[in-house]
């Protein structure tokens, strides 16, 4: 357990750093545009955190493999060691960025409220799914969302780490022409209608066994793996 | 006992073949130099040894384990290579923390007393460093280590020749003090061949030579004297070189009776320096074999 | 006495040497220690192996006698073995060398007689 959470401890070096700047600039943006939003006062703004969060776990678990597979198992980790750690850095990850936007989402709504300001509006799951507390939803989407994007990158992390760029373009060939096909784009809608006509919170729970499955093709690759020159 | 044990070992990538066919083993707790040009395949071996490849056909036994992907065996070896052996990122403080708990038998006071001698500021990032000290900080880690297989694959680049100095004394007196495996590659030979029990000379993948360094300069030797008399001995080795002028001739042989040659009256047989053994032996390499 | 990597003299030989040389100049007497493998090895930056190589061969000529557990002893007597060896040596390793070098230059025995005579004066 030792090995792994050093592991983790290297995959993490500069995980405040960039968490940080990440959080400065959306409360910046979100900052400027409230104030744009009061003083100018003749347009709606809609912020949406989740997908800024969505694209920075998809950013940072993409690169994670490139950048510290080698030097994880150059210190003498074992592939699976390797795996295991950086599905608990995804997971930490993923569970304190959604606390966080969860975190602003009350508060800027205090803020809305409290200083009655209509024409601005903060993206939350619980807008859709209205049956659900704010906290509950919000916590289980962008977690579910967030760990699916992740594994995915990381696939693709691996894929570019074993054959190049023809791996991961290769998977956004197949991912487009799949949902193209009309049988797997029905389905999917259908998917999608289901849990928002019954507001199935837990299906999204899907999301998670898929990732489950991602994250067993990504160690199955580097399993086999020889570690590349530099 | 057997540390490393190689049977028809072969590493391919795309076509090429990087090591062809080797075999060997040796014994633990032994000094080894790993010995060759570039591009020789004396990386892919260490990087096979360390676990960090796999071979496309034969078997390696790290331990009496395959090395790949086995913690059993990777607990046990500290690889140091070139360079890109840390995290750019990181600090060496923090790397000290890591390696606590990475190395078994790591030893903090021999990594202290390295940072000391290479001058190395702890609360500095890898990247913040000249290569000569990061080259430092890799030898750091690989002598505090202390792991039964210690490889070292050229770890000395922009080191200057004072530090290397530093450096081979403190991993020799280090090496008395709790042997252990290590294996090393270099091309600046003559600098440790003096600290090598066992050298392997590997050449276009294959293994030329596997031989006790004492042992090298017995069969690999100039012969000096008369052209005439050089010609009448020449065929009793293989020559590695022959040159000559004005009546003299010199040959570099390598010698694979057992028995001493007696020379011929005006000949000399001289030594050579490990180096230059090592050079004539890659260039002839197809020879030996 | 130092250590030439680049000699004809195999490492192990040269320590032999220098132990023996220690013995003649009286610098190591007879039934004292001789400096362990390790030292000799640290002193000399070689491996360890090289040096206890050295001190092997100086053990099967009886120069040294091991003590279990506690190291290696200069032999009663050694210093005769090794001066007796060295004179041995002395015809193969000096004399002819000089015989060869003075037909070359054509010097006869004889001269080469006054020659020594004078150099001992």
């Amino acid at each position: 357990m030792n090995r792994i959470l050093s592991a983790k401890s290297i995959l993490e070096v500069r995980n405040i750093k960039t968490q940080s700047i990440f959080w400065g600039f959306l409360l910046l943006f979100l900052t400027l545009s409230l104030v744009l939003t009061v003083t100018v006062n003749d347009f709606t703004t809609q912020f949406t955190n989740s997908v800024a969060i969505y694209i920075f776990m998809a950013i940072s678990s993409y690169v994670l493999i490139g950048k510290n597979f080698n030097y994880c198992i150059h210190f003498g980790l074992t592939r699976g060691e390797f795996m295991t750690a950086s599905i608990l850095s995804r997971v930490q990850n993923v569970i304190v960025m959604a606390l966080i936007n969860i975190i602003i989402l009350v508060s800027v709504n205090q803020i809305l409220t409290s200083f009655s300001i209509e024409h601005f509006n903060i993206f939350s799951w619980s807008s859709i799914f209205t049956d659900h507390s704010l906290i509950v939803t919000n916590m289980w989407i962008d977690f579910c969302v967030g760990i699916l994007v992740s594994s995915a990158a990381m696939l693709s992390g691996a894929l570019y780490y074993k054959w190049g760029l023809v791996g991961p373009i290769s998977v956004i060939v197949v991912l487009i022409l799949a949902t193209s096909l009309p049988f797997i784009r029905s389905n999917l809608f259908d998917f999608f209608e289901r849990v928002y006509s019954e507001q199935a919170l837990a299906s999204f729970g899907w999301l998670l066994i898929v990732s489950i499955v991602l994250w067993a093709c990504t160690y199955l690759l580097l399993n086999r793996v020889d570690l590349k020159r530099e | 006992m057997t540390v490393v044990q190689m049977k028809n070992v072969s590493k391919k990538i795309k076509n090429h073949m990087i090591l062809d066919n080797l075999n060997f083993d040796f014994e633990e707790n032994q000094i080894v130099g790993f010995l060759g040009k570039n591009g020789s395949g004396k990386t892919s071996l260490m990087k096979i040894i360390a676990g960090e490849w796999s071979s496309t056909s034969g078997q390696v036994y790290v331990n009496d384990q395959k090395p790949f992907n086995n913690k059993k065996v990777l607990a046990k070896v500290c690889f140091i290579q070139e360079g890109n052996n840390f995290p750019v990122d990181m600090k060496i403080s923090k790397l000290l923390k890591l390696c606590r708990n990475f190395y078994p038998n790591w030893n903090q006071e021999v990594a202290e007393s390295l940072l000391e001698l290479f001058d190395l500021d702890r609360t500095k990032k890898i990247k913040e460093l000249s290569k000569g000290m990061e080259s430092a900080v890799g030898v750091m880690v690989g002598i505090s280590s202390r792991c039964e297989i210690t490889i070292f694959d050229e770890p000395y680049i922009g080191m200057d020749a004072n530090a290397r100095k530093k450096f081979y004394q403190y991993l020799l007196n280090d090496y008395i003090e709790v042997p252990r495996t290590i294996i090393f590659s270099t091309h600046l030979i003559d600098e440790v061949s003096s600290l090598f029990q066992k050298v392997y000379v590997i050449n276009k993948g294959r293994l030329l030579l596997d031989i006790q360094t004492d042992e090298l300069k017995e069969k690999v030797y100039a012969i000096t004297g008369p052209t005439k008399e050089i010609e009448e001995i020449k065929n009793k080795f293989t020559i590695l070189e022959e040159k000559h002028f004005m009546g003299n001739g010199e040959i570099i042989v390598f010698d694979q009776s057992e028995k001493e040659h007696v020379m011929p009256e005006n000949c000399k047989r001289n030594a050579l320096n490990m180096q230059d053994i090592i050079v004539h032996v890659t260039e002839k390499g197809e020879q030996i074999l | 006495m130092k250590l030439d990597v680049n000699s004809e003299v195999p490492i192990f030989q040269q320590v032999a040497e220098i132990i023996s040389n220690e013995i003649l100049n009286n610098n190591i007497l007879e039934g004292q220690q001789v400096p362990s493998t390790n030292e000799i090895a640290e002193f000399y930056q070689i491996n360890p192996a090289t040096a206890r190589k050295g001190l092997n061969i100086l053990v099967e000529d009886e120069i040294l006698y091991k003590r279990r557990g506690i190291g290696m002893f200069v032999k009663e007597g050694a210093t005769r073995k090794i001066l007796q060896q060295r004179k041995n040596e002395f015809t193969h390793v000096f004399l002819k060398p000089l015989l060869e070098e003075a037909r070359r230059l054509g010097i006869s025995i004889d001269e080469v007689k006054k020659l020594i005579d004078k150099q001992g004066e």
